[in-house]
C-alpha cells in the first residue's frame, strides 16, 4: 500500500489507487496463471463466443478461482479455453473495479431485497444502533452475483475479503477483561492495580490458569509456604492430641474415683456392724428417767389448771408477773366498801378464781417487803415494753401516731380489765347479798 | 459487533471515524466549561481520544489493505 501521508492528494483517491493495484495484483497476476486448454480438444458444442462469456462464462467454473492455488481445480480437463483470455479478464476486473469506484454508493431503498421498514439507514449514520449494521452487504454481492452484473467479477473479490474474521473471542475477551477484573463498585482502583490485575490474569492464561502460587516450580515463596504449612498441620496435630490426653486423664480421674468410692463402701458397712448409732435403736432404748424434770408433777399441776401446764410451772421465769396479779386483785378486794372478811373468801367467783389460778402460791398475808418486791417485779415487767425484743413493744408501738392522741398502754388496758372484772365480781356479790337479805 | 451473524468488518474504519467526530463534538462542547467536573470530563475525553488515536495509526499498517478494501466493496458507504 503505496499511501503517502505528505501527498496533498485526498485520502480517498490515494485509497482507490491502492486498492485497485491490489487487485491488479492479487487477483489479475493469479488470472494470468490460470493454463489455458488447446482449442484442439475441446468440443465444439461448449464453445461459447467471448462476447457473451462476460456474462456466463462464470458457469463452468468456481467462483473462488480467482483466489486459489488449485490449479486442478480451476482447470478442468474438460474445460477448454471457451473463456476470454487471462489478459482480459484480468482488464475486466479492472475495469469492474475503476467502474465501481467511481460509481457512487447504493441506496438501500434502491435495492429491492432490503427491508423497507429499515430505510432509514441513512437517516442517521452517526447513530450506532441496531439499524447500523444493515443492509447486509453479503446480500448484495451475492445478488451482483446470481444477476451476472456488471460487478460480477468484483463479487469474487468481496467475497474472499469479507470472509476474513477480523475479530474473535479473545478479543473481545480482552476488551472486557477490564470489566472482569474491576466492577461497577470498584471506582477508587487505581489505573495501575488494574494494570497489574490484567497482566496477572493473561500471564495465568498463558500458563494454562497457573498461578505462581499453584505452580511450585513458578512460586519463589514455596518453601516458606511448605513450612509454614507443616507448622499449621504439626499445631492441629498437637491440638487433637492435647484433648485426647485430656479426656484420658479425666477418665482415670473417674475411675480412680469409683475405686475409692468402693472402698469407703466397704468400710462403712464395717463400721455399721460394729456398732453404729441408730435412730430406731435409741427411741426405743431412751426412758423417762435420763430427763432432768419433774415430769409427772408437772402433769398433775397442768390438770387443774385451765391454762397450759408450762405456764402453771414453779419454775417458769415469769412467774413473779402472775403473783403481781393476784396481789392486786387481793388489793381491790381489800376496797373499804367491800370489807367483809366472812363473806370475803367465798365471795370470790369463778372470774376471780380464773385470775387467782395461782392464788396457792400467793399468800394474802404477805408482808409489805414481799409487795415491795413485787413492784419491783412490776417495774421489771414494765421495763420489757421498753425492750426492743418483746413483742407485745411492737404491738404498741404500730398504732399510728396521732398527736395530742393519748394511746392507751399495755399496763392501763391491764388496769382497766382488772377494774372491770372487780366491779363486776362486786356487783355479783351485792346481788347474792341482797337475795340473802 | 460481535452478536451480529453478518459480516461486520467493513464497519471498522466507520466506527472509528464515528468516536473520532464524537469525542471531537464532545470536546468542544467541555472545551470553555469551567466546571470541575466537566473539565475533569474533558481532560478524560481528551485522553480517551488519544488512546484511540493510537490504535488507529496502527490499524492500517497492521492489517494492511484489509479495512481499506472492504470499506471501499461497501457499497453502501464506498469513499
Amino acid at each position: 500500500m503505496d499511501i503517502n501521508p505528505e501527498d496533498q492528494t485526498s485520502y480517498t483517491a490515494q485509497y482507490q489507487e491502492a486498492f485497485l493495484k491490489y487487485v491488479e495484483n492479487e487477483y489479475c497476476a493469479e488470472h494470468r496463471r490460470v493454463p489455458v486448454n488447446k482449442l484442439e480438444t475441446v468440443p465444439t458444442s461448449n464453445l461459447v463466443p467471448s462476447a457473451t462469456a462476460s456474462g456466463s462464462y462464470q458457469s463452468s467454473f468456481d467462483p473462488y478461482d480467482l483466489s486459489s492455488d488449485d490449479e486442478e481445480y480451476l482447470t478442468p480437463n474438460d474445460v477448454v479455453e471457451t473463456t476470454p483470455g487471462p489478459s482480459d479478464r484480468a482488464a475486466r476486473l479492472l475495469t469492474a473495479a475503476r467502474l465501481y469506484l467511481n460509481s457512487p454508493p447504493e441506496a438501500p431503498k434502491n435495492w429491492g431485497q432490503i427491508n423497507p421498514n429499515l430505510n432509514d439507514y441513512h437517516s442517521d449514520q452517526m447513530e450506532i444502533s441496531s439499524t447500523f449494521w444493515i443492509p447486509d452487504i453479503t446480500d448484495w454481492w451475492r445478488q451482483q452475483e446470481d444477476t451476472h452484473s456488471k460487478y460480477a467479477d468484483l463479487s469474487n473479490v468481496a467475497r474472499d475479503i469479507f470472509s476474513i474474521i477480523p475479530h474473535g473471542f479473545g478479543v473481545e475477551a480482552s476488551f472486557s477483561l477490564g470489566r472482569d477484573v474491576i466492577g461497577w463498585r470498584q471506582s477508587k482502583t487505581t489505573g495501575e492495580t488494574l494494570r497489574e490485575k490484567v497482566v496477572v490474569r493473561q500471564f495465568a492464561r498463558a500458563n494454562n490458569g497457573v498461578l505462581a502460587g499453584t505452580d511450585p516450580e513458578l512460586d519463589t515463596m514455596n518453601t516458606e509456604n511448605d513450612s509454614e504449612m507443616k507448622k499449621e498441620v504439626e499445631e492441629r496435630k498437637l491440638h487433637g492430641m492435647a484433648k485426647v490426653h485430656d479426656f484420658l486423664e479425666m477418665w482415670q480421674g473417674s475411675q480412680n474415683l469409683r475405686v475409692t468410692q468402693k472402698e469407703s463402701r466397704a468400710q462403712n458397712k464395717q463400721m455399721t456392724a460394729v456398732g453404729y448409732i441408730s435412730d430406731t435403736e435409741e427411741i426405743v432404748k431412751s426412758s423417762w428417767s435420763l430427763f432432768q424434770h419433774d415430769g409427772a408433777a408437772a402433769f398433775k399441776l397442768s390438770e387443774g389448771s385451765p391454762l397450759p401446764p408450762a405456764l402453771s410451772a414453779k419454775d417458769l421465769p415469769g412467774g413473779q408477773t402472775h403473783i403481781l396479779n393476784v396481789r392486786r386483785i387481793r388489793r381491790i378486794n381489800r376496797h373499804p366498801v367491800e370489807s367483809d372478811k366472812d363473806s370475803a373468801p367465798e365471795s370470790i367467783s369463778d372470774t376471780e378464781g380464773w385470775l387467782n389460778w395461782n392464788g396457792d402460791l400467793d399468800n394474802p398475808n404477805d408482808s409489805e417487803d414481799d409487795c415491795a418486791a413485787d413492784d419491783d417485779s412490776d417495774i421489771e415487767h414494765n421495763n420489757c415494753i421498753e425492750d426492743p425484743e418483746c413483742p407485745e413493744q411492737q404491738d404498741v408501738s404500730a398504732a399510728p401516731n396521732v398527736p395530742r392522741l393519748v394511746r392507751p398502754t399495755r399496763k392501763s388496758k391491764r388496769q382497766a380489765e382488772k377494774v372491770l372484772v372487780t366491779v363486776n365480781a362486786v356487783e355479783t356479790r351485792r346481788n347474792k347479798g341482797g337475795k340473802k337479805k | 459487533m460481535s452478536k451480529r451473524h453478518t459480516v461486520t468488518l467493513h464497519h471498522v474504519i466507520t466506527v472509528y471515524n464515528d468516536m473520532f467526530e464524537h469525542m471531537d463534538g464532545v470536546m468542544r462542547a467541555l472545551s470553555r466549561k469551567k466546571t470541575p467536573w466537566k473539565e475533569d470530563l474533558f481532560f478524560a475525553v481528551k485522553l480517551a481520544r488519544q488512546k484511540l488515536s493510537k490504535y488507529y495509526a496502527e490499524v492500517t499498517p497492521t492489517t494492511g489493505m484489509l479495512l481499506i478494501s472492504v470499506h471501499i466493496l461497501d457499497p453502501f458507504r464506498k469513499l
